[in-house]
């Protein structure tokens, strides 16, 4: 049994965010109060009530052209995941690993002590996890296992109209990204798949993990591995901008 | 005579000084803790990925032996702390009932009691649990080459 898993080429995303909408509506999920600060990115960050968000990053190649990177981020539904381990010694079945499809769910059901008082980052490796402040409860993508069980796909892989997000058995998914790897790596010899043994949201990167989000990757070596080649530090509209005006907290 | 006192008396006070130190010495530990880079590799995920950690005795030095071998009283000095897992050997890291589960012994952060006993307890409450190289999961200092 090897479960499913979702394929996402990042070569392909244009950013429409009909995996963002189609998460929030299938997920029946209230809107977010937001601001701009600078970036189409919106909101700016996972929220107990953003499961899934394209995270929008500009950077520039060797030869300083610039490049709008976009990245859908949501659960990765590790093969060995940690979030379950963790939050199951607070409370028994916080959180299930379905053996059918291998999704991580959260139990809806089953709410944490409000003493727990833990950060993502210490229990999932992606900082994924948000905590709905009013309820305490933990939330995440649940992979619409729902929608799974009743023969469907995901609700972001049903409205992807680019082929970015692709769903399917897990060896299938394995297949078409080792083999759309092959393709990208012709023009992009930088590309490389996001931890594809351990996660089952294996990511097509064309460029440096960086370029796209801070936790792509798990690994730390991974990163510094491809960092040894050092480009020149150019600032960003958005690196110009949020640090020309502070947003928030405004003193004076 | 005066100098001769004070010689005496000197002399006195370094002797009691010096057995005080002995009998601490003797009241405390002299084992010899484990060579580094210990590789603590007891959990059995769903998956063939190794989840161990390379634990430093010398990186805790630090702290007393019974701040983490807890039950070293029991031994009244006569005999070298044992193991995590004599006790806590419960290797499943679905199953975590218990004080004999050996992930929750070594993840467990109590947030009521005041003092604080499991790897990532300690590192939370000494580090915070913002600080992702100390208390992170995933390529932190305990787990670099990760559990994913």
């Amino acid at each position: 049994m090897n479960g499913k898993s979702f394929f996402v080429d990042l070569t392909l995303c244009t950013a429409c965010r009909g995996c963002q909408v189609a998460c929030k509506q299938w997920k029946d999920l209230p809107a977010e109060q937001t601001r701009n600060v600078g970036s189409h990115q919106n909101p700016q960050d996972l929220s107990a009530h953003t499961l899934k968000l394209v995270r929008f990053k500009e950077v520039r190649d060797q030869k300083g052209k610039l490049r709008w990177n976009f990245f859908p981020e949501q659960c990765r539904h590790c093969i060995e995941p940690p979030c379950k381990y963790m939050l199951n010694m607070y409370k028994s079945n916080a959180v299930t690993h379905d053996p059918v499809t291998g999704a991580v769910v959260y139990n809806a059901s089953v709410t944490l002590s409000k003493s727990v008082d833990l950060a993502p980052d210490q229990f999932c490796p992606y900082n994924v996890p948000r905590k709905n402040e009013e309820t305490g409860q933990w939330t995440k993508c649940d992979m619409c296992i729902d929608r799974i069980q009743q023969g469907l796909k995901p609700a972001c892989a049903t409205a992807c109209p680019t082929g970015t997000m692709n769903f399917g058995d897990r060896d299938a998914m394995l297949e078409m990204a080792k083999r759309r790897l092959e393709e990208v790596k012709k023009t992009h010899p930088g590309a490389f798949l996001a931890d594809p043994e351990d996660v089952r949201v294996i990511y097509l990167c064309q460029s440096d993990a960086d370029d796209y989000a801070s936790h792509v990757v798990a690994q730390a070596g991974h990163k510094q591995a491809i960092f040894a080649q050092i480009r020149p530090a150019e600032q960003t509209r958005r690196q110009f901008l949020t640090g020309q005006f502070k947003f928030g907290n405004h003193q004076g | 005579m005066m100098k001769n006192k004070i010689y005496i008396l000197l002399t006195a006070a370094l002797i009691t000084l010096g057995i005080c130190l002995n009998v601490q010495a003797d009241e405390g530990n002299t084992f010899e803790a484990p060579e580094d880079d210990l590789e603590i590799n007891f959990i059995k995920g769903h998956s063939n990925k190794n989840l161990s950690v390379t634990f430093n005795h010398s990186s805790h030095e630090s702290f007393e032996c019974i701040d983490c071998h807890h039950k070293m009283g029991e031994l009244k000095g006569e005999a070298p702390p044992r193991s995590c897992a004599t006790c806590h050997n419960n290797f499943s890291p679905d199953n975590l009932e218990g004080c004999e589960s050996y992930v929750k012994a070594m993840h467990q952060i109590s947030f009521t009691q005041a003092q604080n006993r499991s790897c990532l307890g300690c590192h939370t409450e000494e580090m915070g649990k913002d600080d992702k190289d100390m208390t992170g999961c995933n390529a932190s200092a305990c787990h670099a080459q990760g559990i994913r």
